[in-house]
């Protein structure tokens, strides 16, 4: 954990939040598109979002290594559908793991926040 | 995982770095060609690229952030940044490591000894079961059982599996230049299984060898083995001369067996005779000979379950032998019980060491202040350079940790110094160690090691501290524009300097106290003279009275020598613990109803009070017509005379005393002036019997050259020798070194807490040295303006050295409160302390008051030369 991240946390709730959503959407998209480059899950995430949710890149890929760090994905250098050399990331069964747990916070926050919209 | 892949991804960063650039281009690559293929040109495209990327180096770094711990490069710049900011000031660095360095390895080497005695287990198997088996009486005092009670409480006991003993005693052994003499350990056959001997060569012994009746037989130790045997691998089945009856060996100990914590280091073992003598309660020696009684407790059984089973061993044995116990006041006063052997082995050293591990800890906390100055006046330094840092955008934990980074480097220097500190001190140590620690071998073993770490992080945390706290508030234009002033933080400084006091003067005090004690108590021994006295041991062999005849033989032919005064012989040197009880014929007040009286007991010649010296008040010495076949007669001292006999005509009268064969009603002869024995404050009742009337193997030689000469070892050897050859001489000491050596508990305490307080006293007036210099170094400008205002020099060295002064003052003072408090727990913790008078406190503070004034008014006299104009010029 470097000092930076610790420094910023506990100021910037809000790009807590991003992280963990940043986190549940590479996971999920992983997980429908098996090995994928980082360019890849840009694409799809906007293509899937219809051009709602856009990943920043220098968001995506300080994520993609720090999610390597930790075992949830695997990278691997392989060939591209043109013909370069590009970092391909898979998801491992710790990945899977985490994915459901996303997944279900992320149904629990969103049910959470509908009732709140619904009855409030 | 995570944390150790990034950890070592540090020394795989340009590859990573080159992945990462990869990764990103590649990225940016199809961005464009996406552009491009959507009809844009590239320049566009590229930008267009580049702006949907969004910041490159931040994504970089990130991408850093999550593949390389980078604590590892910051903790290594922070260390080499700290090497670089103490090689600047070189003389205040080596100061406060070399303090904490000795108060590290002070500690590290008082733990050792601490280590070895108290807590190390003892090296046989299954030592946390064994106890040691003693007899209490619930009014006060105990002693070890006889064999007659071990043996029934082998066989009675529940709640334990074995129970064994030995004694020790020396033993003669023929064959080699001259008779020797060694120490020889008699045992039970049970008690070196227990220990967990094995034999090296041949066999342990059986219970056959302690067999009444059967062949003498002897178990070497490897170092007798080595040489008077020459490490003959045929030792085994060869006799050996002991006591004059050839004993054949059965076996010998591998070098790695000892039993020194419990045994001393005996270098023969032979079998205990369980003989009627021994071991029925009708047997000559059996119910006074008590022997030191070890036991294993079966598995699974507590202390107090053992405890509760020889109670009622105890109990049956009052109900079956009354008489037996009836002077212990029976089964309501009289219990056995058990004590762990470790706690039991380490009892004695347990106290002193731990009041020696107190004051060594003060001295560490000493080391700690010095070393907390002196990173005060480094974080003050450097505040400018924090501010400016800080203003750069570095963060509040960022700096905290480079403090404390500094901190660490200087205190595992200072542990890694106080190690080899350790090494030397603890080899100092091993050789001066009184019997008391003498539990095992001293050294600086892995948890000696485990202790200095503690130590060193334990200073890093406590030393570093108070400068790392001040970056956690905001500090920044103050610091930056001008050199803040010194005196609002020099507060704490002054404290810490009355504290560094406070301390040493505890110290100090406490030393004073010990060695005054060890000094009276040499002085108290008082009522003879040891000068030039020689002592010699001997051990008679032959027996009954013709051991008597001997002696006289050996006294008459010694006297013979040229520039011999005096030769005299006795059972011990001095008055031993009085135990001998006794009654005054004809004296109502000593019936068996009054309580037991008891007196020092000695066998001596008749010279013996000419050659030490001691005074005859009354009648006469004995005389060699005092013998066997004659009255009984005996001596005693000026306290008997004087409790006993108010009218003043002890000589005449009859005295009973003796235990057991020795028992005998004698008519006093004498009266001689009393003899303290060692370590007692008190006079105690004395009484001397005469050599030639009391057989006793065990005797000394005291010898007084005619003053001014000297008689040499090989010529009184000889007179011996011309009586009886092969009469073995051993221990030869002059007599007031073995008196000294009756001290040699009290006087090593009092030396090294010496040492510490020394010690202390060096570091504090060190410690105290370098703050005033630092300040008054920050404060020439000043003092050149107040000179060049018209200061005088009396001005400007209150101004330096006055708060100090005064701060080192309300330290003393409580350095003097504390000292009275810590001098309670020295008296409770070393018996015969003398009380602390106002004096040794008064002049202890003056002599240490002085030598601080020394130091502070030091420094400002160096500042008072110093040009007020160049230093106003200067900067």
């Amino acid at each position: 954990m470097s000092t930076q991240e610790k420094k910023t946390r506990p100021r910037d709730n809000r790009r807590d939040q991003l992280q963990g959503t940043l986190d549940l959407l590479v996971l999920r998209t992983l997980a429908a598109g098996g090995a994928m480059h980082g360019y890849a899950i840009t694409e799809r995430v906007e293509a899937v979002s219809r051009e709602v949710l856009r990943i920043e890149a220098g968001s995506l890929y300080p994520a993609l290594h720090r999610m390597t760090e930790a075992g949830w994905v695997k990278a691997e250098w392989d060939t591209s559908e043109n013909n370069r050399r590009a970092r391909f990331y898979t998801l491992t069964a710790a990945g899977r793991k985490r994915l459901a747990e996303e997944e279900e916070h992320w149904t629990q926050l969103a049910q959470a926040v509908g009732r709140v919209l619904k009855h409030a | 995982m995570s944390l150790l892949s990034r950890f070592f991804n540090r020394w795989r960063e340009p590859k990573l770095s080159q992945e990462f650039d990869d990764e990103i281009a590649f990225h940016l690559e199809q961005r464009v060609e996406r552009n491009v293929r959507e009809g844009m040109d590239v320049t566009a495209a590229r930008a267009e690229a580049r702006r949907h990327f969004g910041n490159v180096s931040l994504a970089r770094e990130g991408m850093r952030q999550a593949r390389v711990a980078s604590w590892v490069d910051d903790f290594a710049a922070d260390i080499r940044y700290a090497f670089r900011v103490f090689a600047r000031q070189p003389v205040l660095t080596g100061i406060a490591v070399l303090t904490l360095s000795l108060g590290i390895g002070a500690n590290a080497a008082i733990y050792s000894v601490l280590n070895a005695v108290l807590f190390r287990p003892l090296p046989f198997p299954d030592a946390d079961r064994t106890v040691l088996v003693n007899e209490r009486l619930r009014s006060g005092g105990g002693t070890s059982p006889t064999i007659p009670e071990i043996l029934d409480i082998r066989a009675r006991s529940r709640t334990l599996d074995v129970v064994t003993f030995f004694d020790t005693r020396d033993a003669q052994i023929d064959g080699g230049s001259e008779p020797a003499y060694v120490s020889t350990t008699r045992v039970d056959p049970a008690f070196l299984p227990l220990m967990g001997a094995r034999p090296a060569l041949g066999r342990l012994l059986t219970d056959a060898d302690s067999a009444e009746g059967s062949a003498r037989v002897v178990l070497l130790s490897d170092g007798l083995w080595r040489r008077n045997f020459g490490s003959a691998p045929d030792a085994v089945g060869r006799s050996i001369t002991v006591n004059g009856a050839s004993h054949l060996i059965v076996g010998v100990l591998p070098p790695a067996f000892t039993v020194a914590f419990i045994a001393g280091e005996p270098e023969m073992y032979l079998p205990y005779p369980l003989v009627p003598a021994y071991t029925q309660r009708s047997g000559e020696f059996a119910n006074v000979r008590r022997v030191p009684t070890l036991a294993r407790l079966k598995p699974g059984v507590s202390l107090d379950a053992a405890s509760a089973d020889l109670a009622a061993v105890a109990a049956g044995l009052i109900a079956e032998h009354p008489h037996l116990y009836a002077e212990f006041g029976g089964a309501a006063n009289f219990v056995i019980d058990v004590q762990p052997l470790r706690a039991a082995v380490g009892e004695s050293g347990q106290r002193p060491l731990y009041m020696l591990f107190g004051a060594v800890v003060l001295v560490l906390l000493i080391a700690c202040v010095n070393a907390a100055q002196f990173l005060l006046s480094h974080a003050i330094e450097r505040e400018p350079e924090v501010a400016l840092r800080s203003a750069l955008g570095a963060g509040r934990a960022r700096l905290v940790r480079q403090s404390l980074s500094e901190t660490l480097l200087l205190a595992c220097s200072a542990g890694a110094l106080g190690l080899v500190q350790a090494f030397g001190i603890v080899s100092v140590l091993r050789s001066q160690l009184p019997p008391m620690l003498m539990v095992g071998r001293i050294d600086v073993d892995f948890r000696v090691l485990g202790f200095v770490a503690a130590l060193a992080f334990g200073t890093t945390l406590v030393c570093g501290l108070v400068p790392s706290l001040r970056f956690s508030r905001p500090l920044l234009r103050p610091s930056l524009d001008a050199r803040g002033s010194t005196t609002r933080r020099s507060r704490a400084r002054q404290v810490l300097i009355a504290v560094e006091v406070a301390l040493s003067v505890v110290l100090l005090v406490q030393a004073a106290l010990l060695m005054r004690t060890v000094g009276v108590l040499q002085r108290a021994q008082s009522g003879f003279s040891p000068e030039s006295v020689m002592a010699l041991r001997i051990r008679g062999m032959a027996g009954g009275p013709a051991l008597g005849t001997t002696y006289q033989q050996f006294l008459e032919r010694i006297s013979a020598l040229p520039d011999l005064a005096r030769a005299a012989m006795t059972g011990s040197v001095l008055p031993r613990f009085p135990d001998a009880p006794f009654t005054i014929v004809g004296n109502a007040e000593t019936d068996a109803a009054s309580p037991r009286q008891s007196a020092s007991y000695q066998i001596v010649s008749p010279g013996y009070f000419a050659v030490l010296g001691i005074p005859f008040l009354q009648g006469r010495s004995f005389a060699d017509t005092d013998t066997v076949g004659t009255t009984p007669v005996a001596i005693v001292n000026e306290q008997i005379a004087r409790r006993h006999f108010p009218a003043g005509d002890p000589v005449g009268r009859q005295i009973r005393a003796g235990v057991g064969p020795r028992a005998a009603t004698m008519t006093i002869v004498g009266v001689v002036g009393n003899v303290r024995p060692v370590m007692q404050n008190d006079d105690v009742s004395q009484l001397y019997v005469s050599y030639l009337q009391q057989s006793e193997p065990n005797m000394t030689v005291l010898v007084l050259p005619t003053a001014g000469r000297t008689v040499s070892l090989d010529a009184i050897k000889r007179a011996i020798w011309s009586v009886e050859p092969r009469q073995a001489v051993f221990s030869v000491v002059p007599l007031d070194e073995m008196l000294a050596q009756r001290v040699h508990g009290h006087r090593f305490v009092a030396t090294i807490l010496g040492s510490f307080a020394a010690l202390a006293c060096v570091m504090s007036v060190a410690g105290i040295f370098a703050v005033i210099s630092y300040l008054t170094s920050r404060r020439l400008k000043e003092i050149a303006l107040r000179r060049a205002i018209g200061a005088q020099h009396s001005d400007v060295l209150r101004l330096l050295s006055g708060q100090t002064f005064a701060w080192t003052l309300i330290g003393l003072a409580f350095g003097a409160g504390g000292a009275y408090i810590a001098s309670r727990t020295v008296g409770a913790t070393v018996p015969n302390v003398v009380p602390l008078d106002f004096w040794m406190v008064a002049l202890t503070s003056i002599g240490y008051l002085i030598v601080v004034a020394i130091a502070t008014i030091l420094p400002a006299l160096q500042a008072l030369r110093v040009d007020p104009a160049s230093a106003l010029r200067a900067e």
